[in-house]
């Protein structure tokens, strides 16, 4: 399971546009807009494969998008290595 | 009953979104209950993951990072709300930092060249090959017939002991790293203007900035939170202007209120242009270039007479039409640059890495020092890195081949006794003369240089005009201390070590604003790797070096005695310990003392090092110049070292992608940002595709006089046309094949940004 959330920052007067299109999308959820024009973004999947380029999609396929900014992303599960300090 | 792992990390994951935003404590509560989980929960069970504070590993911008760690794994990497650098926001590839970690062709432990086959080593067979061949190579054939090849991603500490290794006790300085590809002409720049190498000021002045001038830089792509800084600027102040100049459009235009789209490699006549137009209208701040302001053309003082004189050719309509672009267009620029209070300008590879990469430098601060926007909020002329520690490790901690630690250079006697004496060697044996640059270094491996230390980085794939320098690095006797294998150079290699990598260790990396940020180990190295640090220190021991080399048992204990280098120096950090840097999100020096809170703006009231007695009431003095004057050039607009011509009549430029980093060693390992561009490509102006009947993903040649490629072509508005970009990142692909090796005399940079070339349909 890969989980991340991501601020998805827009031109204000198209951020609702923008919210609409991205519920639209597979294995995103939007929380609320934020600030006028920062959208919280969680997006969660099975496999690295389904978590692909969702940032630059959203980056260049939606007008009015000034960039994605990541805030967290989950640790690999299958990294199986103890190497904590 | 804890949280489901799923519902924890969905928790922990929009809780960093709304804590980024300032929003957390409401956010929390609504959300979280509205997603069914238990906020009292989430935050008990948080209490087991233990978040490290790091700093971003790859671009120069100097992202604050926390590492997660829980139950001995890597738990997430989440942007540092604390640092004021980003305030929690971080960019595509720092979202994949954790996944860089575990990628699977980290190198496990140390590799030998046997019967031309790498095979599996133990960490003595590999040293004590490495100590012995150096140590032959040495009393062979000389010292400076071994060389040290480093990076702008190492760690200041790491760097700090090879230069002591390989300048203080083999006694060559053929050291170098890969920011003599990327920014020497910056440091150049900085240098001959204003006596002392980095910026004036720091990020805060953006916040304060009424336009943005940026040249030779896709800033939204290659610095993408620093972009979001001017975003946020000019959206809350709809009057900032943001003006371009480059040759190719970019996601930066989104906030562009004026694009000048020139030809690559003629910009210098353009940003003549404007400073001759801000005399012209009356826009210069004549009580500053009295007071704090000499001039030169470069061999001989001028004066500022002369200086109109020099510029009364660049007419806005003489600009235009080397440029291509409108002379309208130059005095719209220069109309903002006059008028608005506060400019800053920011510039990249764009204008570094250039044959008059130097130059326009100069060109670009004459604008700023004639109507004085420097040395106060919201002006600056102000430089972008590329790598986390170009300038921490390499720039402060003198790691080219003409530095020395602090600030020093090695052709000044008194600078080679204070480093001497810190090293505790004889003055003598630090040579007074440069070693060789990047380029003549890896042009005499395998000739006079027979052995090299390559120390995270991968020339094999990043040098100009590459297969010119590949023999040389097969012939010689190559060791590489790498994370990753294999990349182009580790093939090469005839010892590999394996470095502990971002997370893995402990050290400082000092960012473009002059900021020095300490980095926490969260995790145990993967396999054998060790730190680069302790590869070096072991490495001068086995070499007979052991006294002054032995006390290095920590990374602290070599910052320690590396900030000792930079005591009373325009760069001082001495108030910038462990202890200090531990609990602080990076300092900006000068810091001269664990009270100072570190200098926003250098030369000018608020810099510990401001002379008010030699100031005597001017607001700003260069004390690392003579008389406390900075220098506007007279700099003539030289074009690129290779122009079109009938044969070769395209423009090649290349550069680098939102998704991808460098040579991919790191961001190769990522599968999805493989994914987003997996298949080299070449941009065509829609205008030239239609000449050459090329539509998208027709494959296409690309024929310099080096060589040529084949790639996809991808028809786009973005060049201009009559020029291609190419970006190079891909191993399968090497661009620099195409590319120049012709440098900057002053910088020794090479003009990466400027080739001939010509299109081929296949």
């Amino acid at each position: 399971m890969i989980i991340a959330s991501m601020i998805v920052k827009t031109e204000t007067e198209k951020v609702n546009d923008i919210v609409l299109k991205l519920q639209k999308l597979p294995n995103v959820t939007t929380h609320g807009v934020h600030k006028e024009n920062n959208i919280i973004v969680l997006v969660e999947a099975e496999s690295d494969d389904k978590l692909k380029e969702i940032g630059r999609y959203i980056s260049s396929e939606f007008e009015g998008v000034y960039g994605t900014y990541p805030t967290f992303v989950s640790g690999d599960e299958e990294i199986g290595l103890d190497t904590a300090v | 009953m804890s949280l489901s792992r799923r519902d924890f990390l969905r928790a922990s994951a929009l809780a960093a979104a709304a804590t980024t935003l300032g929003i957390g404590s409401v956010f929390n509560n609504k959300v979280l209950a509205k997603a069914g989980i238990d906020k009292e929960q989430f935050i008990q069970d948080s209490r087991g993951v233990k978040w490290h504070k790091s700093v971003c590993r790859l671009c120069g911008v100097g992202c604050g990072v926390m590492l997660g760690v829980k139950d001995g794994k890597p738990f997430g990497i989440r942007g540092d709300k604390e640092n004021t650098i980003n305030e929690g926001l971080l960019c595509v590839k720092g979202f994949y930092l954790n996944k860089m970690i575990s990628a699977k062709n980290r190198l496990l432990y140390p590799m030998i060249r046997k019967n031309g086959k790498l095979t599996r080593a133990t960490w003595d067979e590999a040293l004590d090959l490495v100590a012995t061949k150096f140590s032959e190579i040495r009393d062979t054939h000389g010292s400076d017939a071994l060389a040290f090849y480093g990076s702008g991603q190492a760690e200041t500490e790491e760097t700090y002991v090879a230069n002591k290794l390989f300048k203080g006790h083999i006694g060559t300085n053929n050291v170098e790293g890969n920011p003599r590809l990327c920014m020497a002409s910056a440091v150049g720049g900085y240098i001959s203007t204003f006596g002392a190498d980095e910026p004036v000021g720091t990020y805060d002045d953006i916040e304060k900035c009424d336009m943005f001038l940026l040249i030779g830089s896709n800033t939204a792509e290659a610095h993408p939170v620093l972009y979001d800084r001017l975003v946020k600027r000019k959206k809350r102040n709809p009057n900032v202007k943001v003006v371009i100049i480059d040759p190719r459009k970019t996601p930066t235009n989104k906030i562009a209120d004026l694009h000048l789209q020139v030809i690559p490699g003629y910009d210098l006549a353009i940003v003549n242009a404007i400073a001759k137009l801000l005399i012209d209208n009356g826009h210069t701040d004549e009580q500053f270039i009295k007071d704090s302001v000499n001039f030169s053309d470069g061999k001989n003082p001028i004066t500022y007479d002369d200086y109109k004189k020099f510029l009364k050719k660049y007419t806005p309509e003489y600009a235009a039409e080397q440029c291509g672009v409108s002379p309208e267009d130059i005095k719209k620029a220069a109309k903002l640059f006059g008028e608005v209070p506060r400019v800053m300008t920011m510039w990249c590879m764009g204008v570094n890495q250039r044959v008059a990469g130097v130059f326009l430098n100069n060109l670009i601060h004459n604008l700023h020092l004639l109507t004085g926007k420097i040395g106060k909020d919201g002006c600056d002329s102000f430089s972008l890195t590329g790598q986390p520690n170009a300038c921490g490790g390499v720039r402060e901690g003198g790691g080219l081949s003409h530095l020395l630690p602090g600030h020093r250079v090695v052709a000044n006697a008194q600078h080679r006794k204070e480093i001497a004496e810190l090293w505790n060697v004889s003055p003598d044996k630090i040579q007074p003369k440069p070693g060789k640059h990047t380029v003549a270094m890896f042009d005499a491996l395998g000739k006079d240089i027979k052995g090299m230390y390559v120390l995270c980085t991968n020339p094999a794939q990043s040098l100009p005009n590459l297969s010119k320098y590949l023999k040389g690095m097969e012939d010689a006797f190559l060791v590489v201390a790498e994370s990753f294998h294999p990349t182009e150079t580790t093939q090469l290699a005839d010892v590999i070590l394996p470095a502990a990598f971002w997370g893995e260790k402990e050290g400082v990396y000092g960012c473009t604003e002059r900021r020095s940020q300490h980095m926490a180990q969260a995790l145990q190295p993967m396999g054998e790797a060790r730190w680069d640090g302790f590869i070096l220190a072991d490495l001068a021991k086995r070499m007979g070096y052991k006294e002054n080399f032995e006390h290095f048992t920590s990374a602290e204990a070599i910052w320690s005695e590396y900030i000792k280098s930079t005591k009373g120096k325009d760069m001082d950090l001495t108030g910038a310990p462990y202890s200090r840097l531990k609990e602080v999100r990076g300092l900006r020096w000068p810091v001269p003392s664990v009270d100072h809170p570190g200098t926003t703006h250098r030369f000018t009231k608020g810099d510990p090092y401001f002379p008010e007695d030699k100031a005597a009431g001017r607001r700003m003095y260069f004390y690392t110049k003579p008389d406390g004057r900075a220098v506007i050039y007279a700099r003539p607009d030289k074009g690129p070292e290779e122009k079109t011509s009938k044969e070769y009549p395209i423009a090649l430029t290349t550069g680098r992608i939102l998704e991808q980093w460098h040579t991919m060693t790191m961001t190769g390992q990522v599968p999805e940002l493989v994914r987003a561009a997996p298949e080299p490509y070449v941009e065509i102006n829609p205008d030239d595709a239609k000449d050459l009947g090329l539509s998208t993903r027709d494959k296409v040649r690309m024929v310099t006089k080096r060589g040529s490629l084949i790639v996809e072509a991808k028809v786009i508005d973005r060049p201009r046309k009559g020029t291609i970009f190419v970006p190079w990142h891909w191993p399968e692909s090497l661009t620099n094949i195409l590319t120049i090796d012709a440098v900057d005399p002053g910088s020794k940079e090479p003009e990466y940004k400027v080739a001939a070339c010509r299109l081929e349909k296949v």
